[in-house]
């Protein structure tokens, strides 16, 4: 419109900016705009939604280019969860001011929140995925899509108002009272919840005062959806607790499935092969302890032989020592017959060939001793000159057989010890030389002979030594020093 | 009672966020200033035809 006077076009004012000529139809529908928007701002403010989404909306009908009303109208449908409807507003809005218009700020915050807008998007085409299920006569399919929208986006009215509708169609009157209460809630005075309401008390006091209360009570409080809201609204953000839960349920449920699939599959197949190894080990241990057994019976059997042949090698030793003592007695009476002869040196020879110690009765070593007090003198000297005899003509095997029987007569005899120890030197028996020496040495240490048998004994040890040193040179060798004294 | 086919039928599709565009074109931005005008617009072209009111 354009001014009378100046014709200078009147956008949003009455009073014309160039001549101050204020238009009277103007005014009248400059206010009668500001009256609705101010209207529209008191419901707002009551949360009456409905209510100030038609004051504004009258407002507008007046004057398109009030910029506050329209303004208040795009966040009243933003509050009410029509996005689409609150960004028409503010782009008209700022297509008519484009300066210092808090609608672009309002613009800029949904355009700059892409999670937001997409969120929104979906709660818009789950929407409406829902009025598609209806019209295919899948009202569950539809509850559920509706449930994801008020989870999704708490605060669209039209998803509660749809949803609390066949809550009631389905006849889950609490859970269309609780449904319509948080719509209530949002939009204290719109007409469509309202009216859903009545109709849900109407219900009730039917439902009451029909004649099966029980029944009808049952009716009443069997619902299907125990839990139709599933979250009060956090911190204005978007937030999908259904889904979590149901994807942690989700989780809960493959972990016990993987459960008993490994209790039913995976167990009894290790068990089996563990059984099969005990069994092998059973049988592998079995065999062992057969072997084992064989074993014990075949090495009983040779400890009963070797006991049979100690048996009877132990009743061989005693045949041999049973022969050995009658050899003794008899070498005894035959020395006491040349003895009762008056032949003392035959008795005394005879005498040196017997063992006293083989001779088992106490008369036999009587008669013995008194033979060898009688005879050992002459028969000692006679068997030393025999020896020595021998030892001299370098035959040292006899020579340590008459030394050996004057050492029977006369165990006190250094010379026969020490000359029967060169003897056992010269045979290279030298552990029975070295007997000898050590006898001589321990027990006649000051005889003059004590300081040869050292030197002899000392020859020995060295030999004993070069031996280990080198194997080459063996027993069977003559002592280097192993000529005899001219003058021993 | 309510009609339930009835009320579902009020229940159309919302537009979505891409579809914004349309809703603006489809909205009727004609307000009362732009009736006064036009019909103050009739008044000069025919001035005899409101006489006869």
């Amino acid at each position: 419109m354009n001014c009378p006077k100046c014709g200078t076009p009147l956008e949003n004012t009455y009073r014309c900016p160039k001549c101050e000529y204020e238009e009277p139809t103007m005014k009248r529908i400059i206010r009668a705009s500001n009256y609705h928007y101010n209207v529209g701002l008191s419901k707002a403010k009551i949360r009456d939604l409905s209510g100030a989404i038609t004051s504004l909306q009258m407002s507008l009908k007046y004057n398109k280019r009030n910029t506050d009303a329209r303004n208040l109208l795009g966040l009243v449908y933003f509050q009410m969860g029509e996005t689409v409807s609150a960004l028409s507003e503010w782009v008209i809005s700022v297509h008519f001011q484009s300066k210092g218009n808090v609608a672009r700020n309002y613009i800029k915050k949904v355009q700059n929140n892409q999670g937001q807008l997409q969120v929104i998007n979906n709660t818009i085409q789950n929407y409406n995925l829902a009025l598609k299920y209806l019209d295919e006569g899948n009202g569950d399919l539809a509850i559920i899509e509706l449930k994801k929208v008020v989870n999704l986006n708490p605060n669209y009215i039209r998803a509660y108002q749809l949803l609390g509708l066949l809550y009631i169609q389905h006849k889950q009157y609490s859970a269309a009272k609780k449904i319509l209460s948080r719509a209530l809630k949002l939009d204290r005075n719109n007409i469509t919840t309202v009216r859903y309401m009545n109709e849900l008390v109407g219900y009730s006091r039917q439902k009451r005062k029909g004649k099966d209360i029980e029944r009808e009570r049952a009716a009443y409080v069997q619902i299907k959806d125990p839990n139709p809201i599933v979250i009060e609204r956090t911190s204005g953000g978007y937030t999908d607790f259904s889904t979590s839960t149901l994807s942690f349920v989700n989780i809960l449920i493959g972990i016990i499935i993987g459960a008993a699939v490994v209790g039913l599959l995976v167990v009894p197949s290790i068990q089996k092969t563990k059984a099969a190894e005990y069994n092998k080990a059973v049988v592998e241990y079995s065999s062992q302890i057969s072997e084992r057994n064989k074993e014990i019976t075949t090495l009983q059997n040779q400890v009963d032989a070797l006991t049979n042949e100690n048996d009877g090698l132990k009743n061989s030793a005693d045949t041999t020592s049973q022969a050995d003592s009658g050899k003794n007695q008899e070498l005894l009476i035959q020395a006491m017959k040349s003895y009762l002869d008056n032949d003392f040196v035959t008795s005394g020879t005879v005498l040196a060939d017997v063992d006293k110690t083989l001779l088992d009765s106490q008369d036999a070593q009587a008669v013995y001793d008194f033979l060898l007090a009688k005879t050992r003198d002459t028969v000692v000297n006679q068997l030393y000159a025999e020896a020595y005899e021998y030892y001299d003509q370098k035959d040292y095997m006899n020579a340590v057989t008459y030394f050996r029987k004057v050492l029977n007569l006369n165990g006190d005899s250094v010379e026969a010890w020490f000359y029967m120890g060169r003897s056992y030197q010269y045979l290279t028996d030298f552990e029975q030389a070295r007997n000898c020496y050590n006898t001589i040495i321990n027990n006649y240490g000051d005889s003059d002979y004590a300081g040869d048998a050292s030197s002899y004994l000392s020859q020995i040890e060295n030999r004993a030594s070069e031996s280990t040193a080198s194997e080459d040179q063996t027993s069977g060798e003559q002592p280097a020093e192993g000529e005899p004294a001219e003058g021993e | 009672m309510i009609n339930f086919d009835e009320e579902l039928k009020k229940y159309k599709p919302s537009l979505e966020v891409d579809q914004a565009e349309e809703a603006i074109q489809r909205n009727d931005l004609r307000d009362v200033v732009d009736i006064v005008e036009e019909m103050l617009q009739e008044f000069r072209n025919d001035p005899k035809r409101f006489k006869q009111f």
